[in-house]
């Protein structure tokens, strides 16, 4: 017998389903090289956060809401289409801005354009309104984004010893082997274990909780 | 070398002192010996094929080395029209020298059977084959046995399965060695068939030695003969590398083709460790398979890819079990994989 | 009698995990002997505290993957003597507490604790230290220099030669000191001479074979032997590039790790042959001065590929083999009814 709790538990996974149980980049493994290769300082996590917010909701809203007249090829080429355009243009206007950033990024910028994200939005929600589209496609983001900054702080934490370009000197020694590509690789991997771990044992928690409750019941039932 | 398939490796045979000393053959024996008798032959030497065929039905002598009597297997090699006899007396399971101590021992029971095997195939090419690698003994193995020049067949284990799978392409039989002294005694003395040879061995027993018991003996008492020092944890039935444990030893008895009887002290279930993948068991299969990937798979969800390890070619030697240095059951895991595997090729035909 | 069944076969060799692993640990405390020898009770120092960090890491390990932690299972204390004898004896706490954490939290349990991980745990810890410190992993002091356990001052590193040979030039030492070990270099990877006698014991005693590392020692001589480093004649080089660096140890202790090789006799001479060569590459093009492990690393991923290539052509064979026989059954029964006839 499932509780009170245990059933707005579910419901609560069900509405954050792309944050936290299904979340792309540690469930579905979706824009792994994204979150590896140009996350070393917390702003370039920003930025790269920033472009993917971009390149995924615009798209994904235009071809949710002609897409069901055309085909599925031709929906891919509109997006893909859109979304290059959309970076690119932000691209354009940021680049004095943020320049020693676009440096680190390097060309994963430009990859933006054919990110898998927009597919894997597009395939969860085929044949649903646009604002579900839309709802969908930001939560992914939202989950995109929380890793990406988690991942980008502990390297630059770890490895440049600065937190959003300011020193800090709280742990003694400077490893510089984090900011290589494989221990990003090797983070993902723990990150993964660790959240359906926590989703594992919560469960078990609100399980037992409802099985007590219910002998309980059962208990109350007999005496009378 | 790399690629050869006839692998495996020579065990430490343990035969002392059950190969040096005298066969043991207990009281009940000589009662069983004087009660039973046949009618026994006038003219033991002038009788022929067709006579020693009969007698020999009449005393159901039983072949040890695979159990079946031993007038169906002359009439066989009749019809076969076999070149050679091989006389098997290999012991090449450690422990287990119930066949080369008989034949050494009685040795003249021994030629006057083989002249009459001989008699009764209607072939003159006789060959003795002996396991050649026992090492430590402290008794030699004499170079003629029974009149036979005997031939020393060398190899890694297991040899007598070897030697049994080769008679067909070298058309010759194969007879036991115990089987012909006991068709010797059959028309020479009129006995049944009502005893056999054992080795009793293994740390708990007080005397290990070879023993002749008649045949249905119990396990039970066939251990308060031998003896116990200690409470043994298994006992087993046959061969060290190829018998069975038993529990209950009142219920069961010997037969023709019991080879052995061994009483250890310790048990092994209890040492299994995890695999460390030092790939011996690869490098030991006679067969040439590969236990360590079988493991693998097994214990894996995925079984698609069994098929390319032929586990289905496993011939239950038991190499892969004894070299492992982890003490893993591998042997059941191969046999296990055998029988999936032939499920697989049965479900694709 | 309270007996028990179990399955055939009833006797089992006298080997086991614990009398294997008992054998490297034997193997390894000469190794250390003259690593005191030359420079002291730091090497000591650092052995007691890598084997108690790994001791206690693989521990805890053990019991997050609810598994029961088994005393006779002396895999962590391998890795934890391994790593101290691949770094420089001024190796702070820090580099070698982190390496063997590395090695047991990253490189071994994650991929399926003991018998299950793909990449050579002391190999691991040691290439990310080397990553992340990469001047002080190679800062060797001269032999006979006793160094106090708390270094406090600091001490000017002496050029070891393997950096000669990655610069492009021929080491200033004679080959015979580089024999005995008496020149700079990591603590344990100097003294070859002793390296040559563990590897003698620990074939004899058949824990390892010798095909692997023959052949990872041919593969290397035949690449030193055509390409050399610096300008010098082939057979020179090859002495040079044996005895410099971490050549001798890995051929002796780190390419023999049972877990992550091939476990067939024809894949483990390829696998040796192609690590030698690999290893030289890694020597040519590497930019630290020693960069061996990084190749051992990208040869145990692909152990594999070498051992699928070897079931397959192990697969052929048995096939033919079987085949082979078939026909002379039939020859054999066709025979037979000839003669019936």
């Amino acid at each position: 017998m499932k509780t009170e709790s245990l059933r707005k538990h579910i419901a609560w996974l069900g509405k954050t389903d792309p944050i936290f149980k299904g979340n792309p980049v540690l469930y579905l493994g979706i824009c792994l090289p994204f979150v590896i290769v140009p996350t070393m300082t917390l702003k370039t996590g920003v930025l790269l956060s920033a472009l993917m917010f971009i390149s995924t909701i615009i798209p994904v809203a235009v071809y949710s809401s002609i897409g069901f007249r055309l085909s599925r090829e031709i929906r891919f080429i509109i997006s893909t289409v859109i979304s290059t355009a959309l970076v690119s243009l932000f691209f354009y206007f940021t680049k004095t801005v943020f320049a020693e950033f676009y440096l680190i990024v390097g060309v994963y910028a430009m990859l933006f354009g054919v990110n898998g994200l927009t597919i894997y939005c597009e395939h969860k929600n085929e044949g649903k309104s646009v604002l579900e589209n839309i709802s969908f496609a930001f939560k992914a983001c939202i989950g995109y984004s929380i890793i990406v900054c988690f991942v980008s702080f502990i390297r630059e934490f770890l490895a440049l010893k600065t937190i959003w370009g300011q020193p800090i000197d709280l742990f003694p020694v400077k490893l510089e082997g984090i900011s290589f590509p494989f221990f990003g690789f090797i983070m993902l991997g723990f990150l993964s274990a660790f959240f359906r771990c926590a989703e594992r044992q919560n469960r078990k928690r609100l399980l037992k909780k409802a099985e007590k409750l219910s002998q309980e019941r059962e208990g109350k039932t007999d005496a009378e | 070398m790399i690629f050869s398939n006839n692998k495996g490796i020579t065990l430490e045979q343990y035969k002392e002192p059950m190969f040096s000393k005298d066969i043991i053959r207990l009281p009940v024996c000589d009662m069983i010996r004087t009660q039973s008798c046949l009618e026994k032959p006038k003219d033991p030497i002038g009788l022929s094929s067709d006579d020693i065929v009969a007698v020999c039905r009449e005393a159901r002598v039983i072949d040890e080395s695979d159990g079946k009597h031993l007038w169906k297997k002359i009439c066989d090699a009749k019809e076969r029209s076999i070149s050679s006899i091989i006389i098997d007396a290999i012991d090449d399971e450690p422990y287990i020298s119930s066949q080369i101590v008989p034949a050494i021992r009685y040795s003249d029971e021994l030629t006057l059977g083989i002249e009459l095997l001989k008699k009764a195939v209607g072939v003159d090419d006789v060959k003795l084959e002996v396991y050649k690698d026992l090492a430590e003994l402290d008794t030699r193995v004499p170079e003629v046995i029974g009149g036979v020049k005997v031939s020393f067949v060398g190899g890694t284990y297991p040899v007598e399965q070897r030697a049994h799978r080769a008679k067909r392409k070298k058309n010759s039989a194969i007879f036991g060695a115990c089987s012909v002294i006991a068709l010797c005694n059959a028309v020479y003395k009129g006995l049944f068939h009502a005893t056999c040879y054992i080795t009793v061995a293994g740390d708990c027993i007080a005397n290990p030695a070879n023993y002749e018991v008649p045949v249905g003996y119990p396990l039970a008492d066939i251990l308060n003969d031998a003896g116990l020092i200690a409470e043994p944890k298994r006992v087993i039935v046959g061969g060290s590398m190829t018998g069975v444990t038993v529990s209950e030893l009142d219920k069961i008895g010997i037969s023709p083709t019991t080879r052995g009887i061994l009483a250890f002290h310790d048990e092994f279930k209890k040492m299994e460790e995890s695999c460390i993948g030092c790939g011996r068991c690869t490098n030991v299969c006679p067969q040439g398979l590969s236990p360590y990937y079988i493991y693998q798979v097994l214990n894996s969800k995925s079984k698609s890819n069994l098929l390319i390890f032929d586990a289905d070619k496993c011939i239950s030697c038991g190499l892969c079990s004894y070299i492992c240095p982890a003490k893993l059951d591998l042997q059941q895991t191969v046999e296990k994989a055998a029988a999936l595997t032939r499920n697989m090729k049965g479900e694709k035909e | 009698m309270n007996l028990s069944l179990q399955t055939p076969p009833h006797i089992r060799s006298k080997d086991s995990n614990f009398s294997m692993m008992l054998d490297v640990f034997i193997a390894l405390i000469p190794v250390y002997c003259m690593s005191y020898y030359f420079y002291g009770k730091r090497s000591l120092y650092l052995l007691f505290l890598s084997v108690g960090i790994s001791i206690i890491t693989d521990f805890i390990c053990v019991l997050m993957t609810r598994k029961i932690p088994n005393i006779k299972d002396l895999s962590m204390v391998i890795t934890g003597m391994l790593i101290p004898l691949l770094m420089p004896v001024t190796a702070d706490w820090y580099m070698v507490a982190l390496a063997v954490i590395f090695a047991i939290v990253v490189a071994k349990h994650p991929f399926g604790g003991i018998g299950q991980n793909v990449f050579n745990p002391a190999v691991a810890g040691v290439a990310f230290v080397t990553i992340c410190f990469p001047n002080e992993m190679f800062a060797y002091v001269k032999p006979f220099t006793y160094l106090p356990v708390n270094i406090v001052q600091s001490i000017s590193s002496v050029a070891s030669p393997a950096k000669a040979l990655s610069l492009g030039g021929v080491p200033s030492f004679d080959l015979t000191d580089m024999f005995l070990g008496n020149v700079p270099g990591p603590m344990g990877a100097t003294n070859i001479l002793v390296l040559f006698s563990c590897l003698l014991y620990l074939v004899v005693r058949k824990t390892i074979t010798f095909s692997m590392s023959g052949c990872f020692l041919l593969g290397a001589s035949l690449s030193a032997l055509i390409f050399p480093r610096a300008d010098m004649t082939g057979i020179q080089s090859v002495f040079y590039e044996m005895m410099s660096g971490y050549m001798v140890i890995t051929a002796v202790f780190l390419i023999n790790d049972p877990v992550t090789s091939p476990k067939r006799a024809f894949p483990r001479c390829l696998y040796g042959f192609i690590a030698g060569i690999v290893a030289m590459l890694f020597r040519h093009l590497g930019r630290y001065e020693e960069s061996i492990l990084f190749a051992i690393l990208v040869m145990n991923a692909s152990v594999w590929i070498l051992d699928l290539l070897g079931e397959y052509v192990a697969h052929y064979y048995r096939r033919k083999d079987s085949e082979n026989r078939e026909s002379e059954k039939a020859h054999s029964m066709a025979g037979k009814d000839r003669s019936d006839i």
